[in-house]
Order: structure tokens, then C-alpha cells, then sequence
């Protein structure tokens, strides 16, 4: 169990980190027109700031979608495994995914899925 | 113990009926109508009896989970005190809870998952049980702290609990992969096993240990991590107050007893100089911080700081003796009980006054009703620890436990600040009975019926342990 070598590789990467950062920014050419540091320069015209604040809406998708996300990430074990773990698993994973489904009639109720 | 391989899910019987409870209230909420509010205490109530009855009345112990839970009288002990928190706040709260509208489903539910991890954290056989329940637990007070968001303070408590909570649960993990790395196992019994043929002395087991221990000393908010815990007090609404203080502090108390002293007993030299050091710095900078508070909660999260110290004492003597982990439990009854009550009163009898839970609104209160006078009274004299209150009985047996322990000084100590505190919980006293009312302030209208009678149970009970301790210590003892 040597951590030495582990300590030295977090060394090395962070000075690889850090050196790339400071190189860039020394050997690096400033832009002389405005137009070269945005974003993207492919003829579209910038439409604003990309630092709009976002409906919230989206983070209660996202957290609904982290039930079918869990979800999903049980379901397939269990798939896998149903032949040994027999009744008992299939007993266990009808009860996690009703507690899960649960969540999500809450969260219909609450009216959550209306806001598009 | 049991055979370890086998599910033994009764004993699990509990947390299981608590956790469907709070499953019940989502659902009802869901299907219900609207007018259906009070099926979500009876729901509650339900579960919270009926676990209850099957924690003082197991239908089986011992390991359960192949060994990642284990149900034995600390266990016992401390789903009894969470509880019987969560039944005074059921019984006590509905007029609190109705008179700042505060949404009833999504209360009840989070106080019934809030319950459900702190039984976890207290029955945990594993050191991943640990962490889970502590999260469980973590995250329904996090959102509980924000129930009144819209109002000054409660949404910056919520934020301030979930940043510093989450930092402390980074310490936590990091302790415990390094103890899994030098031992090899999560599971609580076999890192005691396997601790008696190592060496101790090894700076990733101590490394471990001690990030455990900030973690730990974070969510019991022991100086000198203690400074989220008044803000988060002050901020967030009374009822939840009362329950963070009191329920998730002796759900962490009885975690921090199961991981350090039966499982890290053995590396005691690496952490005991650390907890000493703390319950010193906790009990002198609680103490002190108290007596200069003008609100009545800060005082009490103040108080609560430095009870947190005393009952590290009772940790400190049980690491060379565990039979005085029944010290610590025994306190932590009468402690959870006596702040559930006073969190309670407070902001009812705050409500009549300025509403901002200021000292001074509890001036004149004798004139306005001698019976509150009198209910509080016997509770900020239990809180300083005068006798014939359970808080007196608590505090001997937690520093005779020290003393016995060898720990004199840091008994000497807590002696000393406790005198220090009896300023501050007799100035509420003073203000109550030998001060006359603010001019101008509104007519007395009389409290909930419920919530007095509840409190005043609560008081009563506090009495009873004071002279016939042995009622709750006999099942503290069995451990």
C-alpha cells in the first residue's frame, strides 16, 4: 500500500492543470477585434447573455426525471438477478417502485406537469 | 446476536410504520380533498403510536439486515426519545401549526421521514446505515427549516443548515472511507473485531476517526462547530425548532455513543483528548454566548450547545465504562421533553407579545396566567438542573459518570457553567413572575387547550423522573 505514488500523481495533475492555464494565458494571442473573444463564431449574432436565469420549471423536471432515473438504475439488477432473488425481489421491487410512483402522483397533483 | 444473515425484518417493525406513515400523509395529501387536513395528524398519530407500542413492546431484536441494523436497548432508548418528541409536537402543535399556515401534509411527512432516519441512524449496525439515516434525517430538516420561506430568516436558516450540513456530512464520508480503508469492513461489530488484533496507532484509523468525530460534533453543533445552530434555530419555525433541538440531536448523541464507543472503544486514545477538549470549549462558549441573547430562542439554541457539552461528558465516561452510556440516555429524555415544551410556549406566548420571540415578552406573564408561569418555571429550572426535576437527576448522573472517568476537571467545569446558566434561564423566570406587562400590549386570549395540556403532562412527567428516576433509567440500564 503505497499512497506515496497516488499523492505524486495528484501532485502532477493539478501542476498539469495549473501549467496548461498559465501557458495559455502567457503564450496565447489577445484578440484585437471584439468579435473574436465571443463565444461562437460561426455568423450567428449573439442573442444576449448566456447567463439568463432559467424558468423553474426545469428543476422540478429534472427532479421528476430523478425518479424514473433511480428507477431505472434498480430495475436492471433486479432483471438481472430475478432468478435467484425469486418472490422476495419481486415483493421488494413492487414496493420501491410504488413508493417511487408515489412521488410522482404527488408531484401530478401539485400540478407540477402543468407548466408547459 | 441473532444469526446475521437473516432479514429479521420485525424488528425493523418501528421505522417501517413510521416510514408508511409518512408515505400515508403524500398520499392522502394526493387523493384527498382539500378539506381533508386532519387526516394527516391521525395519520401521523397512527403511526407514531403504533411505533411506539412496538418499540417499548419488540416483537423481535437483535441484528436485523444482515447486521446493517441492530435493535438492542440503545436502540430502544433513543427511537423512545424521538418518539415521544414527535408525540408532544403531534398533540402540542396543531394550533402552531394552523396559526402560521404552515402546509400540513408536507409537515407531517417530513417530521415522519425526519423520524424514520433518525431511528435508522440509531439502530445502525453499519457504518453506511449511519450515513444513511443522518441524511434522512438531514434533508427533511433542510426543508423543513424552509416550511415559512416566505417569511425574514426562514428561507436564510434553510440555507445556512443545508451549506453547513452538507459540508459536515463531506467530513463524515471522508472518516468513514478511511476507517473502512484500515479495517477493511463498514459493519459496526466486526470494525470493533478487527480493531482488537491492529495496531491503533495508525494515522489513517486516527485520520478517520477524527473526520468522523467533526462530523459528528457538527450535527450535535458542539463548539467549535456549533455557530449554524442559533441562526438555524432563530430562523426556522418554532415547531421544527423544537423538533431539530430535540429529536435529531438525540438521533445523533445515540449515533455518535454506537459508532465511537462500542466500535472505535478501542482507538480511544485518538479521540478522546479531541472530545474533552471540545465539551470544554462547548460548555464555557454555550454558557457565556447565552447570557447576553435578548430572544428567547437564541438563548435556548445557546442552552442547547452547551447541554451538548454535558452530554459529551456522559460520552467521555462511557468510552471507559460503557454502562454509562445509561447517563446519556437518561439526560436525553428530560432534555428532548423540556425543549419540545419551552420551543412550543415560547413562540405561543411570544404571538400575544411582539411575536419575535423576544425575552422581554414573557414579562408580566404570571399576572396573565400563573398556570404557563408555573409550566414554564419547572422547565427552565430543569434545563439549569435544580432538583426535584429529571434535569437535576440527568445532570448528576452525567457528571458522576465524568468523575468516575477520571475526567475531574472537565466535571469541575460543567459544575461551574451551570451556575453561569442558572443567570440566564432565571432571568425568563424573573421577567415572568416580578415584572409587569410592557404598556400597550394586547389583552391575554388563553392558549390552545391541547398544547397546554400536553406541556403541562410534559412538565409533570419531568417532575416524576425527578423523583423516581428509575422509571426511565431502568430501561436506559438494560444496554
Amino acid at each position: 500500500m503505497n499512497y506515496l505514488i497516488v499523492f505524486l500523481e495528484l501532485l502532477l495533475s493539478m501542476a498539469l492543470v495549473v501549467g496548461a492555464l498559465a501557458f495559455s494565458r502567457l503564450l496565447a494571442p489577445r484578440p484585437a477585434v471584439q468579435t473574436e473573444s465571443r463565444p461562437y463564431e460561426c455568423g450567428a449574432e449573439l442573442v444576449g447573455n448566456a447567463r439568463v436565469r432559467f424558468h423553474a420549471g426545469y428543476y422540478l423536471v429534472a427532479l421528476l426525471f430523478l425518479v424514473f432515473d433511480v428507477e431505472a438504475a434498480f430495475l436492471y439488477p433486479w432483471a438481472m438477478a430475478q432468478a435467484q432473488v425469486g418472490l422476495v425481489g419481486l415483493i421488494e421491487i413492487v414496493v420501491f417502485i410504488s413508493i417511487l410512483l408515489l412521488a410522482l402522483v404527488y408531484a401530478w397533483k401539485k400540478r407540477v406537469l402543468e407548466w408547459l | 446476536m441473532s444469526d446475521a444473515s437473516s432479514l429479521n425484518l420485525l424488528s425493523l417493525l418501528p421505522e417501517m410504520l413510521v416510514a408508511l406513515a409518512g408515505l400515508l400523509v403524500i398520499l392522502a395529501n394526493a387523493v384527498g380533498r382539500d378539506s381533508a387536513d386532519g387526516a394527516h395528524r391521525w395519520i401521523s398519530l397512527l403511526g407514531v403510536l403504533s411505533a411506539l407500542w412496538f418499540t417499548l413492546n419488540p416483537l423481535a431484536t437483535g441484528a436485523a439486515m444482515s447486521g446493517t441494523a441492530v435493535h438492542d436497548g440503545l436502540a430502544m432508548a433513543g427511537n423512545t426519545v424521538i418518539l415521544a418528541v414527535l408525540l408532544l409536537l403531534l398533540l402540542g402543535g396543531e394550533s402552531y401549526l394552523k396559526s402560521r399556515r404552515i402546509p400540513l401534509a408536507e409537515y407531517h411527512s417530513l417530521s415522519l421521514f425526519a423520524a424514520t432516519g433518525m431511528m435508522s441512524l440509531v439502530s445502525a449496525g453499519d457504518l453506511v446505515t449511519v450515513f444513511m439515516g443522518i441524511e434522512v434525517l438531514s434533508i427533511s430538516l433542510y426543508c423543513m427549516a424552509a416550511l415559512l420561506n416566505e417569511e425574514e430568516g426562514g428561507r436564510e436558516a434553510a440555507l445556512k443548515y443545508f451549506l453547513t450540513g452538507s459540508f459536515a456530512s463531506g467530513f463524515l464520508l471522508f472518516g468513514m472511507a478511511l476507517v473502512f480503508g484500515f479495517t477493511g469492513t463498514t459493519n459496526l461489530d466486526a470494525i470493533a473485531h478487527s480493531l482488537t488484533s491492529l495496531d491503533t496507532d495508525n494515522w489513517m484509523l486516527i485520520g478517520g476517526a477524527l473526520l468522523m468525530l467533526i462530523g459528528f460534533l457538527f450535527k450535535v453543533s458542539v463548539a467549535p462547530f456549533h455557530n449554524w445552530a442559533p441562526d438555524v434555530y432563530d430562523g426556522s419555525p418554532a415547531i421544527v425548532t423544537a423538533f431539530m433541538s430535540t429529536a435529531a440531536k438525540a438521533a445523533a448523541f445515540t449515533g455518535l455513543a454506537r459508532v465511537f464507543v462500542p466500535a472505535l472503544g478501542e482507538a480511544a486514545d485518538a479521540w478522546i483528548p479531541m472530545l474533552a477538549l471540545c465539551a470544554a470549549l462547548t460548555m464555557i462558549l454555550g454558557n457565556f454566548s447565552a447570557l447576553v441573547q435578548d430572544s428567547f430562542k437564541r438563548m435556548l439554541a445557546y442552552s442547547g450547545v452547551a447541554h451538548a457539552g454535558y452530554l459529551l461528558l456522559g460520552i467521555l465516561a462511557a468510552s471507559s465504562d460503557s454502562a454509562h452510556m445509561a447517563s446519556v440516555l437518561f439526560y436525553l429524555l428530560p432534555y428532548a421533553l423540556i425543549n419540545g415544551v419551552l420551543f412550543l410556549v415560547g413562540a405561543a406566548i411570544s404571538r400575544q407579545r411582539s411575536g419575535k420571540n423576544l425575552l422581554d415578552d414573557f414579562k408580566g406573564l404570571a399576572a396573565d396566567s400563573p398556570l404557563l408561569a408555573i409550566l414554564i418555571t419547572v422547565c427552565l429550572l430543569a434545563l439549569a438542573g435544580i432538583p426535584p426535576t429529571a434535569g437535576f437527576v440527568g445532570k448528576f448522573y452525567l457528571f458522576m459518570g465524568a468523575v468516575d472517568a477520571g475526567h475531574v476537571g472537565l466535571a469541575c467545569l460543567g459544575i461551574l457553567t451551570s451556575v453561569v446558566s442558572v443567570y440566564f434561564y432565571l432571568r425568563v423566570i424573573v421577567y415572568a413572575w416580578f415584572h409587569k406587562a410592557p404598556a400597550g400590549s394586547a389583552p391575554w386570549t388563553p392558549l390552545d387547550g391541547g398544547l397546554v395540556l400536553v406541556t403541562g403532562l410534559s412538565a409533570l412527567l419531568l417532575l416524576v423522573l425527578g423523583v423516581w428516576p428509575n422509571l426511565w433509567l431502568s430501561i436506559t440500564a438494560t444496554i
